[in-house]
């Protein structure tokens, strides 16, 4: 039987996946540019959309026991269904949690329909989702969580490039596998030298994908002091609580996480978070790294910068398709850091 | 802007003056009223029975692209750096808050409240996010969960949460206004928004007959009242005249085009900025659209079981954007199948991703079910920018030599 089942956005419950025997891993998009997704999506979509399909379309996702999806962006609300098309075998679920994170209904309605969900999963394999099976993939998967989180806090330590290795095997290998700091980087080769004289920025974003951007920031003497990141810190950054009912503490963890823009929790929370990411990590500018076609963080970046321009805090867009273009990347974060160096 | 070439309706001056006069009095004549900014899926109802006027920014985005300032507008908002990827009516309303001064009609008059429904997109979260940093306005979330099932049902849990989602913006709209909602004024308001709607589904359905007394562009212009007056005696009395008017059509076997040859369904929003030029393509072959997804989108009748709060929570739920693809198809499906059409055409609409994304599988799929060919126009609601005429000609020639 196949054990894998993949998602593509965090806000997907892991651990009741996990809980209902499954290993659930992160779908990326790939670097090949996408053909067969053409005849589903309109040019006018995300990579990610794009790329994750095609990457199933071509018959590489075929280890996968299903996908889950959540209620995020109107591409995505899109895609779920064009999957379950596409793969009428497949077992495609959406959890449609709450947008609106500050209803105080958020909880009680987000709480039934994980149980709705739960039992999609029981009823589609068979299986039974204990709560002894919840509480144990909770603690698995709050240590991976407390792991990454040490790590962050030692990157210093570690190059862009190692920071961008760790976030991304996190999310596809089982999460025994990272149980603390050292299992974490294990494979990453020699830790680079002492960085604290180096101009840090924070990078903002929907998810990090391929590593041009750090490779760029390596190579040009910059740190990733902070990120806002779907598959950066945003994943870490809260624990589920281990005590109580264990679905109730896995809505509650999606409610105070940090906030995805497809969500709401209030008006400026997200500038606020940005300027204390900033300030706490004594970042000297911030990188937005944005998809095209990614409709909420391009709504969220003018405020975004304007909160930035405020605090004479400076900022670069990087807006990129699939893959970053090497040479104008480099050319434009060059200058940026140039810019940084001087102020 | 090309001219019509079908016939004219005797109740478009009626129409003119009904929206002239909801401008103007949203401008104006509120008397007092607060003004709240509300989506098109909002439960309006609600806010007029508490004497709120509200005003609608997709509505009015619509209006700067038929008036052909849409890409004007946009194009302030681009230079605040909003994403030229953004929906054009969300671009041009951004827009029209920081130079209200070159906007049609003076701009939109300045919220008091903000009310914005998730039951049609993503973007008017955002949007009135923007809204509400701009004009210092309290924004309320009305949060619909997206239905994914095939039959269209919402799940219980869902129905309570947007039950309990409009006590709550009761009482917001009461504390705000200081005033206290009478429930036979939301009932009553929920009757004439009912009529309303009951009359326009009647319209709709006149289409059915050969010839067809409205093509695609009166559909569209007629449903401004449903969306922007819904729940007023005015909007109601308009449709009564309307529906008087197509009945007596259909009697006298009226055609809106010279000559009907082909039927067709129109799909997702209208291409405003070249509304009679765009559908004057399909008229050169005698192609007249009987009838269309968009605005049949308001022709949702109120469920009226039980507790009215729990009708409101199931009737705006359920919208036609707010379901999954399957319950696209089989609307598509069973609109072919009544109006008795030759094919179908889908404008992909940049500005509209939930309508757009899936259109391809559900052309598709309804290909398969109804034998009815499907086309595909690449396009934008009030953008022109995107709009590129000599190719959409030559993709509407090929498919139009096809149906015959």
């Amino acid at each position: 039987m196949k054990n894998k089942i993949g998602y593509l956005c965090t806000y997907v419950p892991e651990e009741i996946i996990h809980a209902a025997g499954f290993l659930p891993v992160r779908i990326a998009p790939s670097t090949t540019p996408p053909t067969r997704a053409d005849a589903h999506l309109q040019s006018y979509t995300c990579c990610l959309a794009r790329s994750c399909l095609d990457q199933a379309l071509a018959g590489r996702l075929n280890d996968l026991a299903g996908v889950v999806f959540a209620h995020t962006c109107d591409t995505m609300q899109g895609l779920a269904d064009i999957w379950r098309e596409s793969f009428p075998n497949l077992f495609v679920e959406t959890v449609v949690g709450p947008v609106a994170l500050n209803s105080p209904h958020a909880q009680k309605y987000l709480v039934a329909e994980l149980r709705r969900f739960v039992a999609a999963l029981e009823q589609h394999f068979d299986v039974r989702v204990t709560e002894d099976a919840l509480r144990a993939s909770i603690r698995i998967y709050n240590t991976r969580r407390r792991a990454l989180a040490d790590f962050y806090a030692r990157r210093a330590e570690f190059s862009a490039v190692q920071w961008f290795n760790v976030m991304n095997k996190a999310l596809t290998t089982p999460p025994e596998a990272i149980s603390d700091r050292r299992s974490a980087t294990s494979n990453q080769q020699s830790a680079i030298e002492n960085q604290k004289s180096k101009i840090g920025v924070v990078l903002v974003g929907a998810t990090i994908d391929e590593p041009t951007l750090p490779q760029i920031l390596d190579d040009l003497g910059a740190r990733i002091v902070a990120d806002d990141f779907c598959n950066g810190a945003r994943y870490f950054d809260t624990l589920v609580a281990e005590e109580g009912d264990p679905i109730e503490a896995i809505a509650a963890r999606e409610l105070t996480r940090a906030t995805c823009p497809c969500k709401h929790r209030a008006l400026d929370d997200r500038a606020e978070r940005l300027l204390k990411l900033v300030k706490d990590n004594r970042a000297d500018g911030v990188i937005f790294y944005h998809k095209k076609f990614c409709d909420p963080h391009a709504w969220d970046y003018p405020p975004l910068a304007a909160a930035l321009d405020r605090e004479k805090i400076p900022h670069l867009l990087l807006e990129v398709e699939q893959v970053a273009p090497v040479g104008q990347t480099r050319v434009r974060v060059e200058a940026f850091l140039e810019m940084l160096s001087e102020g | 802007m090309s001219e019509r070439r079908y016939k004219k309706l005797k109740t478009a001056p009626q129409l003119k003056k009904l929206l002239e006069q909801h401008y103007l009095a949203a401008k104006y004549f509120h008397l007092g009223k607060p003004i709240a900014w509300v989506t098109s899926g909002a439960p309006v109802e609600i806010v007029r029975a508490l004497d709120i006027f509200p005003v609608y920014p997709e509505n009015y985005g619509a209006l700067c692209g038929a008036r052909g300032a849409s890409a004007a507008m946009c194009q302030v908002a681009e230079a605040r750096v909003y994403s030229p990827d953004l929906c054009a009516y969300a671009r041009s309303s951004v827009g029209m808050m920081s130079d209200a001064k070159h906007a049609p009609l003076g701009g939109l008059p300045r919220p008091d409240l903000l009310i914005t429904c998730g039951n049609i997109c993503g973007t008017v979260l955002k949007w009135y996010e923007a809204a509400a940093r701009h004009y210092h306005a309290p924004l309320f979330i009305l949060d619909t969960p997206f239905i994914h099932a095939d039959d269209g049902e919402p799940t219980a849990h869902a129905i309570a949460y947007v039950a309990a989602q409009l006590e709550e913006l009761i009482a917001f709209l009461e504390k705000q206004t200081r005033r206290k909602l009478s429930k036979e004024k939301l009932l009553a308001t929920a009757m004439l928004s009912s009529e309303a709607v009951s009359l326009w589904c009647d319209v709709r359905e006149f289409c059915r007959a050969r010839p067809s007394p409205l093509n695609a562009p009166d559909l569209f212009l007629n449903m401004a009242p449903i969306v922007t007056l819904r729940g007023t005696k005015e909007c109601a009395q308009f449709y009564r005249a309307l529906k008087e008017e197509i009945a007596e059509r259909v009697a006298r076997q009226v055609s809106a085009l010279p000559e009907e040859k082909y039927r067709l369904v129109w799909d997702n929003i209208a291409i405003w900025h070249h509304l009679y030029r765009f559908y004057n393509h399909f008229v050169d072959y005698g192609a007249c659209f009987v009838t269309d997804t968009y605005t049949g989108g308001w022709a949702m009748r109120m469920n009226d079981q039980g507790d009215p709060i729990h009708a409101f929570a199931r009737t705006y739920t359920q919208v036609f954007l707010n379901q999954s693809l399957r319950v696209r198809v089989r609307d598509m499906a069973d609109l072919i199948t009544r109006f008795d059409v030759d094919g179908f055409v889908m404008h992909s609409n940049r500005s509209c991703k939930p309508y757009s994304v899936g259109q391809y599988d559900i052309r598709r799929i309804v290909t398969e079910q109804t034998g009815k060919p499907g086309l595909v126009i690449e396009a934008d609601h009030s953008d022109p920018r995107s709009y590129d005429d000599e190719t959409i000609r030559a993709r509407i020639q090929t498919f139009m030599e096809g149906l015959r």
